[in-house]
């Protein structure tokens, strides 16, 4: 009984936050332009991706318990790693919607997010903490993804978007240029995973 | 036995997590206090509650996956307060690690933690993010302790020491002169937690 509506709690909960994920990634800006914090989409974006990643940390914990058995250590040590990253995620969401505004006001000159919150940044202590996330938040969901696939109990199409969807994304935030890969990455990773909850909640 | 697998992290989250707690009440610098931001144990109290926070979410899975059954809604709100409340509160203690200590090195006169907090301080939006651990965090665990009370699956007392370490903790916040309570109501809380994660180890 505790297990089912537990099931159901994180079914909805991973539908809501894949769901946000995929609507709020189209529109996510670049972290290496001086002018994406100016933009009137940067506040609602890191906001709609910071309840996202909330969603996504309570949902998960359903599809483990729903997949555990078949996915073994591989599934166990994703699972850990996801959850960890996506609750990682969500505090840098909320340090992206309202700290680097707030720091960007006080700089001489424009610079870009990752400039902001980098190691020579005004605030060195949280670049450690977003190396932390993206140690975490990729392997996690590659893992998860590859467990899904294995185990048989999800769509292994649903797997393959959240794995597929991470490793774009992730890549899209490293390179400048390749920007639209974030954005499409996003949404696929996104709906990966709000078909995880869709699954979860249809038992 | 992936139920069991989860149960158990979850009481080993609890239990590493409430050690975690228990150090940052002990160390937790007065509130009230306008040198507390500038403290040498402010940032390393606060980063261990952001990784007791992120432990706590993945904790109160396991609590009502035991729970659940015998703890009805009571339980399940309890469980979907303090899981919010966890997470949320993982961005607040960034917040109070790393922007607070930055925001007082830039005030002068030196203003406490609470006057920054204001709505018409420098960073009110702090105080939105903090404000869930008295509008989620706090009513989830003392819903928990009852839950904990009414089920009977668990030791009673850990249930006790869950809703009076919060409450006297809670109560301690409000003023410079009892911040004692703080530090004396987190570790009675600290120790309902690990005993309540030993137990779920023992299982």
């Amino acid at each position: 009984m505790a297990t089912q509506s537990f099931l159901v709690i994180s079914g909805i909960a991973l539908t809501l936050g894949g769901a946000l994920q995929a609507l709020a990634s189209p529109a996510h800006l670049s972290n290496r332009d001086p002018n994406s914090v100016k933009s009137n989409m940067w506040v609602p974006v890191a906001i709609t991706l910071g309840c996202s990643y909330l969603f996504i940390s309570i949902g998960i914990s359903g599809v483990y318990l729903r997949q555990g058995e078949q996915t073994g250590i591989i599934g166990l040590i994703g699972f850990i790693l996801a959850l960890l990253g996506s609750l990682l995620a969500l505090p840098i969401s909320f340090i992206t919607a309202f700290v680097i505004p707030y720091v960007a006001k006080q700089e001489s000159y424009s610079k870009t997010p990752l400039d902001l919150l980098g190691a020579k940044g005004p605030i060195p202590g949280i670049f450690n903490l977003l190396l932390g996330y993206i140690f975490l938040l990729m392997p996690g969901f590659v893992l998860f993804g590859i467990a899904t696939i294995r185990a048989g109990v999800f769509p292994p199409l649903a797997g393959w978007l959240v794995l597929f969807g991470i490793v774009i994304s992730q890549s899209g935030n490293m390179v400048l240029k390749l920007t639209f890969l974030r954005n499409v990455g996003g949404v696929l990773f996104g709906l990966g995973l709000a078909w995880h909850g869709v699954v979860l909640l249809l038992g | 036995m992936v139920y069991l697998n989860l149960i158990h992290l979850s009481g080993l989250a609890l239990l590493v997590g409430a050690v975690l707690w228990i150090f940052a009440s002990i160390f937790h610098p007065n509130n009230h206090n306008p040198s507390a931001l500038v403290d040498s144990f402010w940032t390393r109290v606060q980063v261990a509650l952001i990784f007791f926070y992120a432990l706590s979410a993945l904790g109160v899975v396991g609590l009502y996956l035991l729970l659940g059954e015998q703890s009805g809604l009571l339980g399940l709100i309890g469980f979907a307060l303090a899981i919010l409340g966890s997470a949320f509160n993982v961005a607040g203690a960034l917040d109070l690690a790393y922007v607070l200590p930055m925001v007082a090195k830039q005030t002068t006169p030196p203003q406490s933690m609470n006057d920054l907090m204001k709505l018409d301080g420098p960073v009110p939006w702090v105080l939105i993010v903090t404000g869930t651990y008295l509008l989620l965090f706090v009513p989830g665990y003392i819903l928990l302790g009852i839950a904990t009370l009414t089920a009977g699956s668990l030791p009673n007392l850990a249930g006790w020491l869950l809703i009076v370490g919060i409450v006297t903790s809670v109560i301690g916040v409000f003023g410079s002169a009892i911040f004692i309570l703080r530090r004396i109501g987190g570790v009675v809380f600290g120790v309902g937690l690990a005993w309540l994660g030993v137990s779920l180890l023992l299982i």
